[in-house]
């Protein structure tokens, strides 16, 4: 629960959450390297399930878009791995989640935000991509803007106060259970970490998949109209 | 729950370079893997399907070859079959033909071998015959009887034709001519004379030197042998002239 600053850089205060996220950020990449420096046309174990990984991501991505545009497969996955990553964090005695810092998942969330909007207009152009915003009449611009707003707030708040109450949980259990008592609560917290990853993956693809997909989709309505 | 704007901005820059070196050290190398895979997976596909679709081809190949192998076997049997009919009919007709002529053959042989022995039962017949008539004859036969045979010589010689009588003569007329006159009995010496007298008629004054020889192997009668001209008349040339007339059919 405890976010203070950590160190300072150029008079910034590097707080807990960054210094977790860089740590996880090394983690990761060495996972990553260590894993990928002997790829072979026969894969072992080890290369199995790091192939089983890379794969179901792409999968659960082309069945909601089935032709990614480039770059989606990295960022959606790096969702999933890295909120994983950070939500299992929490477990380890000592540490705590940098998903638990609202700073950190409202980063995310804007990243989010940004996407639909990048993927959006890289797909749609700049005019198709804003038109969506006044169909399917321009009376309804405020609720398309009010719905992008809340639903990136949602995405931060959601992550973040499943994620710091189930810590909260899990401290308080301890503190009056005794030792083994939270155990039920770790593995809870387990399967919170991964259910939170997915949702919040997930969600974001589902928006990018509609910003990119709109115009197509109104595009499709007028043509059944006419 | 503080919403601190340097982690805020640390984040998301934070979350930007991790995208890019999972992208990097994860995404990439492992996607480049699995389509290396499939690739190699669909090649090895495509190659099994062209291998079936070969191992197809040549099995439809060799089905069709093996009908016709069927149908050219089945040509060269009845082919073979009607070759070996043909021959066996030609076979069969040679075979019924030789044993036709070896048939033929062996019923004149038999034929032959019949009419031998009955040729021979003949001869034996009549050489009985002629033996048994001879040894009947020798016993009925005596002087009296080359008399008689002798008379009936001189009559038969006065009554010759001119013809034969002066072919006679010529005989008689021949330088070193002889006449031979053998009975099977001594004849008297009246026959003798009557003899020279009918010889002497047909031979003319040239009448040639006369010998008389008994032989009783004539039975009875006589033979009179004059140069090339013989008169026989007795019973065993009578007999042997029978028996050659039997024999000869």
């Amino acid at each position: 629960m405890d976010n203070a600053v950590v160190f300072h850089v150029f008079g910034f205060g590097i707080t807990r959450t960054v210094v977790t996220t860089w740590g996880l950020m090394v983690l990761l990449a060495v996972l990553s390297w260590i894993g990928t420096r002997r790829l072979a046309m026969t894969p072992g174990r080890w290369q199995t399930v790091l192939e089983g990984a890379v794969e179901s991501i792409d999968n659960a991505i082309r069945a909601v878009l089935p032709q990614p545009p480039p770059g989606l497969v990295a960022l959606v996955g790096t969702f999933w791995i890295f909120i994983v990553f950070a939500n299992l964090t929490g477990i380890i005695p000592g540490l705590s989640s940098p998903t638990e810092d609202l700073s950190l998942t409202s980063a995310l969330a804007l990243i989010v935000f940004a996407s639909v909007h990048w993927f959006g207009i890289r797909a749609n152009g700049l005019r198709g991509f804003l038109r969506q915003y006044l169909e399917p009449n321009p009376v309804m611009l405020p609720f398309h803007i009010i719905s992008e707003l809340s639903r990136t707030l949602s995405l931060a708040v959601r992550l973040f106060g499943n994620i710091m109450s189930l810590e909260m949980a899990a401290l308080l259990v301890l503190i009056v259970g005794g030792l083994l008592v939270p155990v039920p609560v770790l593995m809870l917290h387990i399967v919170e970490a991964l259910v939170q990853a997915y949702i919040f993956g997930m969600l974001a693809l589902v928006y990018i998949s509609g910003g990119i997909q709109s115009h197509q989709a109104v595009a499709q309505r007028r043509a059944a109209t006419q | 729950m503080e919403l601190d704007g340097t982690t805020f901005v640390l984040e998301i820059i934070n979350f930007l370079i991790l995208v890019w070196i999972l992208n990097r050290l994860l995404y990439k190398p492992v996607m480049q893997v699995i389509e290396r895979r499939r690739a190699a997976v669909a090649a090895t596909l495509e190659e099994a399907r062209q291998r079936e679709a070969q191992a197809e081809a040549q099995k439809a190949q060799y089905e069709g070859r093996m009908t016709e192998w069927d149908k050219e076997r089945e040509t060269a049997r009845a082919h073979l079959d009607a070759e070996l009919a043909e021959l066996r009919q030609q076979r069969m007709s040679a075979l019924e033909q030789a044993v036709e002529a070896e048939r033929e053959r062996q019923a004149v042989v038999q034929q032959r071998l019949q009419d031998e022995h009955a040729r021979a039962v003949e001869e034996q017949a009549i050489a009985q015959g002629g033996e048994f008539a001879a040894r009947l004859l020798q016993r009925l036969g005596g002087p009296a009887l080359d008399q008689r045979i002798a008379e009936l010589v001189i009559e038969d010689l006065a009554a010759l034709s001119d013809e034969r009588r002066a072919a006679l003569s010529g005989e008689l007329g021949a330088k070193d001519a002889e006449i031979v006159i053998t009975s099977a009995h001594a004849l008297p010496a009246a026959l003798r004379e009557r003899l020279d007298r009918t010889l002497a008629q047909l031979g003319g004054a040239q009448l040639p030197p006369r010998r008389y020889e008994v032989d009783d192997g004539l039975i009875g009668g006589l033979r009179i042998a004059m140069g090339a001209w013989a008169l026989k008349a007795s019973v065993a040339d009578e007999l042997a002239y029978f028996q050659s007339g039997i024999a000869g059919g």
